[in-house]
């Protein structure tokens, strides 16, 4: 019997190293596509129900109550309840960007509030220190969402969400039209954050790359009355605003239909 | 040692297919093929009225990973308790003698039961995934990557049905190989009740498997390498098969090719195992 049973781990050990070219080749792919469930992440946390759910393959259902649980902590203003229900929920599945979003617009827009009001209120604390508690979250937040390019690399919204972040909280605007750019130039962006990116370029007094931006980029928009989402008429008397402050000689202006 | 594995009788894929035929037959009458394939229906069919649950993606993302989930796991449960049922039975009930007193090969036997018992699975599986088909097509949204929260400028839709018919393909491949997994523990087992924990116990491992070839691979203390490098090899990693990600262009083939191949392999090395451990067996 002992004989027979080290016989049979021999042979599976063999298949093992036999057929390991073969898995690895297609592991690394699949990794690629979806990340494994991160289990070490769950670290406990995760109950026999879900760990049954997870390995039955509910994988988004699972997600989907474990986002619930994170928008009960969240209602409850419970600081860790939320940072330990939005780890469980990204672990679990970190494929939609909806989570990650969330969760971030949590971190960096909610729980600077919740912090002030645990440390007695926005009236009552120095504003250095206020200031301080918002930033530290953004910079939660951002930090959160840079873990969403591991699963989503260069995801358009990722970016803009970091750059809402980094404008309205960080106050970075250098940052922001950065990631807007980023977020501008993969197929899938909204139309608006090309136009973000021209209008913080402008706020940056870099006129010229603002202009050099939405020429480059007004050719590329459908006609407003095909989609208005795209605002190519917008986009034209922004060119035209530009022009005249930049005082662009009439042979050197952006003619439509002409580049 | 058996009469048939002694006589001059060649292996024979028609009594093969008799036995199949035969395991087929008496696996479609157990309650537990009605049983899981009914309760994977309503589950998929029923994923439609809790699309409100789905917060993080599309409701067709949401309908394919709920759908996916049951196939995984009632054909998972489906394929322990039948296939258990199949062979420990017949040995407990000890109505494998008057077979094996004919002139038949016992790894006959263990194919027989095999083919039998995949066919049920294949078609447990074809059911769900048309059943899930079906609830995509009723939801009526034709993509299953999530969409921009906003108009894009450019980039289409992706194609579901192309991923959800994978994903039906590669779970049938590796419920083949579980199986023959499990024909591997009934062999072995002298009780059903012990052949379907350790087969459950298994499934988990299989699932898992990828941690322990990482544990074996990220370094760490020997103990730890040592049982992680032997997880590792010894068990395939069942986590290869989640086809629900493909879609249907020639990469996703390619992979899915891979996948099949390596699940078809190693299916046969455990089938292997099983005829050689039931052909030493005492019965």
């Amino acid at each position: 019997m002992r004989r027979s049973l080290t016989a049979l781990l021999m042979v599976l050990v063999l298949a093992g190293i036999a057929l390991r070219p073969l898995e690895h080749t297609a592991w690394r792919e699949q990794v690629r596509r979806q990340p494994g469930l991160e289990w070490r992440r769950l670290d406990g946390a995760a109950g026999q129900g879900l760990t049954l759910g997870l390995l039955g393959g509910f994988r988004a259902l699972a997600a989907d109550l474990l986002w619930l649980r994170a928008n009960a902590a969240w209602e409850r203003c419970d600081l860790a309840g939320t940072h330990a229900a939005l780890a469980l929920v990204s672990a679990v599945d970190p494929r939609p960007v909806a989570f990650w979003l969330n969760g971030a617009r949590m971190i960096g827009y909610d729980m600077p509030y919740w912090r002030i009001a645990a440390l007695g209120g926005e009236t009552a604390l120095p504003a250095g220190v206020v200031r301080h508690v918002h930033e530290e979250q953004a910079r939660a937040a951002i930090a959160h969402l840079e873990r969403a390019f591991a699963q989503h690399p260069d995801d358009p919204l990722v970016h803009i969400e970091i750059a809402n972040l980094q404008l309205q909280q960080l106050g970075d605007v250098v940052g922001a039209a950065e990631h807007y750019r980023n977020a501008a130039l993969q197929p899938t962006a909204p139309y608006y954050a090309a136009r973000l990116h021209a209008e913080l370029l402008r706020r940056l007094g870099r006129e010229h790359a603002a202009y050099d931006w939405l020429v480059a980029l007004h050719p590329t928009l459908p006609p407003e009355r095909d989609n208005p989402y795209a605002m190519a008429d917008t986009v034209l008397a922004r060119i035209r605003e530009l022009e005249e402050r930049l005082a662009l000689a009439p042979a050197d202006r952006y003619q439509p239909g002409r580049r | 040692m058996n009469f048939a594995d002694t006589a001059p009788l060649g292996f024979s894929p028609r009594r093969v297919g008799v036995l199949a035929e035969h395991a087929f037959r008496e696996a479609v009458r157990q309650r537990v093929f009605q049983f899981t394939t009914l309760l994977a229906a309503v589950l998929v069919l029923g994923s439609l009225g809790l699309r409100e649950l789905d917060f993080g993606g599309a409701e067709a993302k949401f309908v394919a990973d709920f759908g996916h989930g049951a196939l995984v796991l009632f054909g998972s449960v489906l394929t322990i308790v039948m296939t258990v049922q199949l062979l420990g039975g017949e040995l407990e009930n000890r109505t494998v003698l008057p077979v094996l007193a004919r002139p038949v090969r016992r790894s006959e036997f263990i194919c027989g039961k095999f083919l039998g018992a995949w066919a049920v699975v294949l078609v447990f599986c074809a059911v769900v995934t048309a059943l899930l088909l079906l609830a995509l097509w009723l939801c009526g949204v034709a993509t299953v990557a999530a969409p921009g929260e906003a108009p894009v400028v450019r980039g289409g839709a992706a194609a579901p049905y192309a991923a959800v018919l994978l994903g039906g393909a590669l779970q049938a491949v590796k419920f083949a190989l579980l199986t023959a997994m499990v024909l591997l523990v009934g062999s072995y087992a002298q009780t059903s009740l012990f052949a379907q924990a350790s087969s459950f116990l298994v499934l988990v491992i299989c699932h898992l498997q990828y941690l322990a070839r990482d544990a074996w691979q990220s370094g760490g203390s020997w103990a730890a390498r040592l049982g992680g490098g032997l997880i590792g090899f010894v068990f395939p990693n069942f986590q290869l098969f989640g086809g629900e990600l493909l879609g249907g262009d020639a990469a996703d083939l390619a992979l899915a090719g891979r996948v099949a191949a390596y699940g078809a392999l190693y299916t046969a090395v455990f089938l292997g195992l099983a005829v050689w451990s039931f052909r030493r067996r005492e019965i």
